[in-house]
């Protein structure tokens, strides 16, 4: 059976049902819906679904199978319902899409209007209350930097951090590139603080990951060896 | 002055839909009366030889003009014709307006997608009115005055095949079976 799907997008996984039915000059019946599973499946499988409407898709893609499979076992299955429950949801969906067209015929072509207007738009300008004076522009303009405080002072810590963590980076590649071997006691040896711990670790995860050197644990709480990769 | 004159004055002078409700508490008055006097106006104002048409929906009346008038009234006002809706949008809307109120697990059971973001946009766009349904508890949407008004009719229900479409034992059934299998 040489079936091309007309690639074009649907608005949903029941349009798209109803015109592979629809091309195939079939009625809505389970029999039908089992003979476009696979159509439908490869329509999902050529065509970027949006993600929005990707689970819509797959719903009706999972009950599909579900046909087809009881379709093609000869043995007579435990009676499920979701069969003909789906061929009913596409009669129904096909009853609404039939008027949708003649709603879409009708609308605009001969409307009654009403005395409804558009609400009027006022011209934007500057209307400050009365009795505003320069000052308290300033004063406005001090609050307003007062209730920021909090944002800059957490990035300037997240910042220092960062920056240290890239030094400590820098600091482990120089270590590694002139002995080639390097423990990490070596490096904790010049620690001040739980902190300053922390970053060493952070630095070092993070040349592992851009694989600059490589790191081994003989066992738990065991000592860090870090090497150069060749 | 009598209650059918107020009310048409009434709504002759608001721009916007104007709710049952408020008419109600404006003139103190009985639903019934209320009632009687909207049909009466709708019955003579709702012929070919009138301009002005009443249109009511979901508990809202407003005046407006007569659709044989369209293509006069669209030039005279230069209005631009109405941008045209895609296919989802119009699959939508013609759903709800079939089937509303409707809720938006019922909406997704007929058209099988999530209809979140098509409901903001057609919303955003007047075409579509959310609101909360205490009996269901639930957010229920039906389509607004201005979807009525673009396809220039005076109620719901004179949509081809309403009554077929709306109350119709086969599609509850469908929808409560449907319904079942989430």
């Amino acid at each position: 059976m040489a079936f091309e799907v007309v690639l074009e997008p649907f608005s949903g996984p029941l349009p798209l049902l109803l015109e592979l039915i629809e091309d195939e000059k079939l009625p809505i019946t389970e029999v039908a819906l089992a003979q476009v599973a696979e159509a439908y499946l490869r329509y999902l499988d050529a065509r970027e679904v949006p993600s929005s409407d990707l689970a819509d898709f797959l719903v009706v893609a999972s009950k599909l199978l579900l046909i087809k499979s009881q379709a093609i076992l000869p043995e007579p299955e435990p009676e499920t319902e979701d069969a003909s429950r789906l061929a009913d949801q596409l009669r129904l969906y096909k009853l609404f899409a039939d008027a949708a067209g003649e709603i879409e015929a009708r609308f605009g072509a001969a409307p009654s209007f009403a005395r409804e207007r558009p609400a009027v738009v006022r011209a934007e300008a500057f209307a400050p209350p009365e009795g505003v004076v320069p000052d308290d522009l300033r004063a406005y303009f001090e609050q307003l930097l007062k209730r920021l405080e909090p944002f800059f002072s957490l990035r300037q810590q997240s910042l220092e951090r960062a920056v240290s963590v890239q030094q400590r980076m820098e600091d482990i590649r120089q270590a590694v590139l002139e002995r080639s071997r390097l423990s990490f006691k070596d490096v904790m040896a010049g620690a001040k603080s739980k902190i300053d711990v922390v970053v060493s670790f952070l630095a070092l995860l993070e040349l592992v990951k851009q694989r600059v050197v490589r790191a081994a644990q003989s066992d738990a709480y065991g000592d860090i060896v870090i090497r150069r990769i060749e | 002055m009598n209650l059918t004159a107020t009310i048409e004055s009434l709504l002759f002078a608001s721009a916007k839909p104007v709710s049952l409700a408020s008419l109600k508490k404006a003139l103190q008055v009985e639903e019934t009366a209320l009632r009687e006097a909207v049909e009466d106006i709708r019955r003579r104002f709702n012929v070919d030889s009138s301009g002005i048409h009443l249109l009511a929906h979901e508990g809202q009346l407003q005046l407006i003009t007569n659709p044989l008038a369209a293509e006069t009234v669209r030039a005279f006002l230069k209005q631009e014709q109405t941008a045209e809706l895609t296919r989802p949008s119009l699959e939508t809307l013609t759903v709800i307006a079939y089937r509303g109120p409707i809720t938006k697990p019922e909406l997704e059971q007929i058209r099988g997608v999530n209809c979140s973001l098509i409901l903001r946009n057609l919303a955003v766009r007047g075409l579509v009115e959310e609101r909360d349904d205490a009996a269901r508890l639930q957010t229920v949407y039906v389509v607004s005055v201005e979807f009525l008004r673009h396809l220039g009719l005076h109620a719901v229900d004179e949509l081809p095949r309403y009554e077929e479409f709306h109350a119709n034992e086969h599609i509850d059934q469908m929808l409560k079976e449907l319904a079942g299998q989430l």
